[in-house]
């Protein structure tokens, strides 16, 4: 009964009108940067996190959430009209999404991808809701030990599943624990790793890292490949599913938000994963599975249900333990803690106008999008013809004003140019960025409950082992990490990945 | 395929990590000093870094190029055309301020990129320049550098 009392308060946060354009601002923008090749929610995101310090806190979030989960809707767009995703987690929407359209049925499958995935959030919603506040309440008992452990298996996991070798996601962890130390030590004050440069003394800023970990170098990455946009020339009709489609979608619409939700909570899970996973699935529930790829509505309502219900899911161990299950929601624990509000088992006592208020903005974006997705097709096909040539300077300058707008410093720009090249020599060396961000983001709080654990326990690594949390923890960490090396596993590992 | 000059890329780098991080007081496990995490991250990545030189010199060589490092002339001079435009832009940005820094380096990249119209690139930059002063700094008060602007 308190879930509603509570809910009925964060409507009425929600509801307040800056919050509410807020809300509508985060989601419009989502659902421009899915519908835009080449920017992702990350970059969207690190480029409105410096303008969201001018706001209160509770708008900025709601913001940056709106992008995040209009960013997944918006990006099944242009892969039902273009064949090309808008962002990773519509990968799988192209397969039969594009040849429906291709059939002259691209306005079912729009269609069914808006409402599947309204319908998808919603549920995923109430499922954060019920599950975020009971998991805040056990982690109040946490202690840096269980922290640390489990930073270091939410880590883990993503560099396991990370596309390539582990041992590069690996290193990309290594060194985003080590780039996130630079600056002044938070026991003693020292100056650490500066190099003398007084631009580094309050340490590398995200911003500027992941703008160029993911804005700048994606760029440098498309100017080397032909943009061609064949957008499909049948005309966008009959936007709501017809009694049929609605037959073949119910069931991957309902597997899509478990499987997603599930998903989107575990670390390193997250949208993408959980896209893949409802595609695979729905190919194995399928009377008829070599038919996918050739048009299948359950190829766009599963997947398409499946991220968003991740990208609700994937708020649960952010708000309830603190810890970020992806890069976004990294991104996300960054700009809460610009604004010093710690995530964490004390949200919803300390803040719950923060808690309650993305939450309900959340149903609210959800009602939103559907608005905003179906009626505004036509706008989106347009934008879509616009060239790369000519949005690819203007991404650039946004990048540019984001980084610079977070201290108005111009040593921020170098700091993004240089990880701009290189995130674009590490991907085309296939070195995955996601586990560098993640780690950056983990890595002061990954050495303060380390630091602390050590100190209570005066030097001594038993208490990592004896306490059970923590024990089950590491071992699924060390266990996800050797399994790699075993032959059998890394054939396993290798066709997951595949797979999704 | 794992490069050996990958490994001993690492393998430096973790070294170079880990005598920062000892200058920097490592100190004990009973009192962890700040040196003490980035000691372990430099002992990971110099780690790994030595596996993938084991790994790859215990793996047959490659007969051609793999995909992705492919590097054509063409691509080569756009990647540096665009490196220019971004440093040039940075190191001007404070001196000539947010209008015309930004005017140039849009005027550039349409210029280039657009069938070399300089007329319309210059309409279209300016408008763009217009616009996002408008946006981030009048509306959003950014404060973007004013430069050789009062």
């Amino acid at each position: 009964m308190n879930v509603i009392y509570d809910l009925i308060y964060g409507f009425g946060i929600a509801l307040q009108p800056g919050n509410l354009i807020a809300c509508f601002v985060g989601v419009f923008l989502g659902t421009l940067v899915g519908v835009l090749p080449g920017i992702g929610p990350v970059g969207a995101m690190s480029l409105l996190l410096p303008v969201t310090f001018v706001l209160p806190p509770v708008n900025g979030i709601i913001m940056l959430s709106g992008i995040y989960y209009g960013s997944m809707y918006g990006g099944s767009t242009t892969s039902i009209l273009v064949n090309i995703p808008g962002e990773a987690a519509s990968v799988v929407t192209t397969l039969d999404g594009y040849q429906m359209a291709k059939r002259g049925r691209a306005g079912p499958a729009l269609g069914i991808a808006a409402l599947g995935s309204f319908i998808a959030g919603t549920f995923g919603l109430v499922g954060l809701m019920l599950l975020a506040g009971p998991l805040a309440e056990f982690a109040v008992k946490f202690g840096p030990v269980e922290y640390f452990s489990l930073m270091s298996l939410g880590l883990s996991l993503l560099v396991y599943l990370t596309q390539g070798s582990i041992l590069r996601g690996l290193i990309m962890a290594g060194l985003g624990i080590f780039l996130s130390l630079i600056g002044q030590d938070i026991i003693t004050g020292k100056a650490r790793y500066t190099f003398g440069l007084t631009g580094l003394l309050d340490g590398v800023g995200l911003v500027p890292v992941v703008m160029g970990l993911f804005g700048i170098s994606e760029i440098l990455l498309n100017l080397e490949k032909i943009h061609e946009r064949n957008i499909t020339d049948a005309a966008v009709k009959n936007l709501l599913p017809n009694r049929e489609d609605w037959r073949r979608s119910a069931k991957p619409i309902a597997r899509g938000t478990l499987v997603g939700f599930f998903l989107g909570i575990l670390p390193g899970g997250g949208a993408v994963i959980a896209s893949f996973v409802s595609y695979a699935l729905e190919k194995k529930f399928s009377r008829h599975p070599e038919r996918f790829g050739a048009g299948m509505i359950e190829g766009v309502a599963g997947p398409e249900s499946a991220n968003n219900a991740a990208s609700s899911g994937a708020f649960v161990p952010l708000f309830s333990l603190g810890i970020p299950a992806n890069v976004v929601m990294a991104l996300l624990l960054g700009a809460l803690l610009i604004h010093g509000v710690q995530p964490g088992p004390l949200i919803l006592t300390q803040h719950p106008e923060i808690f309650w208020g993305t939450i309900a903005s959340m149903y609210i974006g959800n009602l939103l999008l559907v608005v905003l997705n179906l009626p505004l097709i036509g706008i989106w096909i347009q934008i879509l013809k616009v060239p790369y040539r000519f949005l690819f300077p203007l991404i650039l300058l946004f990048c540019f004003i984001g980084a610079y707008s977070v201290g108005s410093n111009v040593f921020d720009l170098y700091v993004m140019i240089v990880f701009g090249v290189a995130g674009y020599f590490l991907r085309k060396w296939r070195y995955e960025p996601a586990p560098l961000v993640l780690a950056f983001v983990l890595g002061p709080m990954l050495e303060q409950n380390l630091r602390q654990a050590l100190l209570i326990s005066e030097g001594s690594l038993a208490a990592f082992l004896t306490r059970p949390l923590s024990a089950i923890a590491l071992g699924i960490a060390l266990l996800l990490l050797f399994s790699a090396l075993i032959p059998s596993f890394q054939n396993k590992r290798k066709s997951m990945i595949a797979e999704g | 395929m794992i490069r050996k000059g990958e490994g001993v890329l690492w393998t430096l780098f973790g070294l170079s990590v880990c005598f920062l991080a000892g200058q920097s007081h490592l100190g004990s496990f009973r009192e962890p000093g700040p040196g003490f995490v980035a000691f372990f991250s430099g002992l990971l990545i110099g780690g790994i870094g030595l596996v993938m030189l084991l790994a790859a010199a215990r793996a047959t060589p490659p007969q051609s190029e793999p995909p992705g490092s492919a590097f054509s002339p063409r691509h080569r001079r756009q990647l540096f055309f665009t490196l220019v435009i971004l440093c040039g832009y940075t190191l001007l940005l404070d001196k000539l301020g947010y209008i015309v820094t930004t005017l140039a380096m849009m005027w550039a990249f349409f210029y280039a990129s657009g069938g070399r119209r300089w007329m319309s690139s210059l309409l279209i930059a300016a408008v763009i320049v217009a616009g996002t002063y408008l946006v981030f700094d009048v509306w959003l008060r950014c404060r973007l550098p004013r430069g050789i602007f009062p």
